[in-house]
């Protein structure tokens, strides 16, 4: 196996139910229910990432916590020596599956918050008293000795309390706060005039989260997500196509990233069907955008290519309908005013409520 | 597990890997690597060497102590070398003093 081209990092993706509606949410805007992986072909599937060279495994959803056998499969993980993540919501989590779940081996448990003040936060969330429950979430990841990170996806409606969140995620002990702006795809991009920030806002925010950053170095780490649609490079979307990452839907179904299964006239095998190593070496899917063969101008003859891979291949899908163009982030694409028009555009100050919420499965 | 709580016995000059972090060899390579939330860090010998002894019951001094018979540099070099290694990891929340 070349060593330079086997993945780091998986995502499964266990399921799709989730309490919460969140009108960002990265979850396919359109799925039709089918039959999730049982507990035997996830165990099959994280022996295989092992084998594969995968060294980090994130439990994600929808809620995972909502698959009664994630202590299992946390456990099988922890025996193929990954470092587990549960990238979670908190909704669900009791004392007992916690202590479970340390048992069982999990690394660190990931919990998203939608804002740092109760109210904002269970709008944007779409359930009442949300965030109570996540805030008695942190505190059993605490008690039972878990390692706790924070999420928060940001966007117009909380980004100018930044200061209240990182000093919020701060007294509830996470060693780590992850600061999203929002991606606009999916149900993100559905909402994406009501969500996306003013330039103002996005230069405000940055300064904040760069000091906070250094303030708190060796206390909590920071990180933040830059907004790319106000950038004028691409960012290098999973470090390349089919690189270092693969994710794992819920219904087995191999991506290279968890948005790409809205690209239109892409197909992908499951592990159903074949195993992963064949997925990730063999497949249509993964090769499709893999190296630089593949990319057309402004990105092939770019000194760039090797850096940014030439962006993120849902936005080009999504943004100009063919995902093998330049992503538009990129001050060179063809198409990079669909972006900066979209980023440059009257505030949409319509309530809450008209959001486009994610409906559950 | 050693005692994170505050206490008598609490110095903050021994170092202990945080709680979120995991010194672990690659099965692939069969190279060390300090694996935490989305990052892997590839060790070399010697930054294993280092970390293996990051239990919370070493200070530097006994950390260095461990080491020297292996190294031919100057101590005062080493212990130098060390500690700003160490001091990296603990910027990066890798590493906690206890």
């Amino acid at each position: 196996m070349d060593l330079t081209q086997r993945p780091y990092g998986l995502l499964a993706e266990l399921t799709y139910h989730c309490p919460l509606h969140c009108p960002y949410c990265s979850n396919p805007v359109w799925w039709e229910t089918q039959v999730e992986l049982d507990t035997l072909e996830w165990k099959k599937t994280i022996q295989e990432a092992a084998e594969l060279g995968v060294l980090q495994i994130g439990f994600s959803g929808g809620e995972p916590l909502q698959r009664k056998d994630l202590e299992d499969l946390v456990q099988v993980a922890r025996e193929a020596g990954l470092y587990t993540n549960l990238i979670t919501s908190g909704l669900g989590l009791t004392v007992n599956r916690a202590a479970r779940l340390l048992e069982a081996g999990l690394d660190n448990v990931q919990v998203s918050f939608q804002a740092a003040e109760h109210d904002l936060a269970d709008r944007i969330g779409g359930m009442p008293n949300a965030h109570k429950r996540k805030l008695r979430a942190t505190e059993i990841v605490n008690r039972v000795g878990l390692a706790l990170s924070l999420n928060v996806v940001l966007h117009r409606l909380n980004i100018d309390n930044l200061s209240e969140i990182i000093a919020f995620a701060e007294d509830l002990g996470a060693t780590r706060l992850e600061l999203a702006n929002t991606q606009y795809y999916g149900w993100a991009y559905r909402n994406r005039s009501m969500l996306i920030p003013t330039r103002v806002q996005v230069e405000a925010a940055a300064r904040i989260a760069f000091d906070a950053r250094h303030r708190l170095a060796g206390r909590m780490q920071v990180l933040y997500v830059l907004p790319d649609y106000f950038a004028n490079r691409p960012k290098p979307c999973m470090n390349g196509w089919g690189q270092r990452y693969l994710t794992v839907n819920p219904s087995g179904f191999v991506l290279p990233c968890p948005t790409a299964w809205e690209i239109p006239g892409m197909r992908f095998d499951t592990v159903r069907e074949r195993s992963l190593v064949w997925i990730w070496k063999m497949s249509e899917s993964f090769n499709r955008f893999r190296g630089t063969e593949w990319m057309p101008d402004p990105c092939r003859s770019c000194p760039q290519k090797e850096i940014d891979f030439g962006g993120c291949r849902c936005q080009a899908a999504l943004l100009t309908g063919d995902p093998s163009n330049t992503d538009p982030v990129c001050e060179f694409s063809p198409h990079h005013r669909l972006v900066r028009e979209a980023a440059d555009r009257r505030v949409d100050e319509s309530p809450i409520d008209s959001f486009s919420f994610r409906q559950n499965p | 597990m050693p005692d994170l709580s505050d206490g008598p016995t609490r110095s903050f000059n021994r170092p202990c890997l945080a709680k979120r972090a995991r010194l672990q060899i690659d099965p692939l390579s069969g190279n060390p690597v300090l694996l935490s939330q989305e990052a892997v860090i590839l060790l070399n010998r010697t930054g294993y060497e280092i970390l293996e002894r990051c239990d919370g019951t070493r200070d530097l001094a006994e950390i260095i102590e461990g080491l020297g018979t292996r190294y031919s540099i100057a101590k005062t070099t080493l212990t130098q070398e060390v500690s700003q290694y160490l001091e990296k990891l603990s910027q990066r929340g890798l590493l906690q003093w206890i």
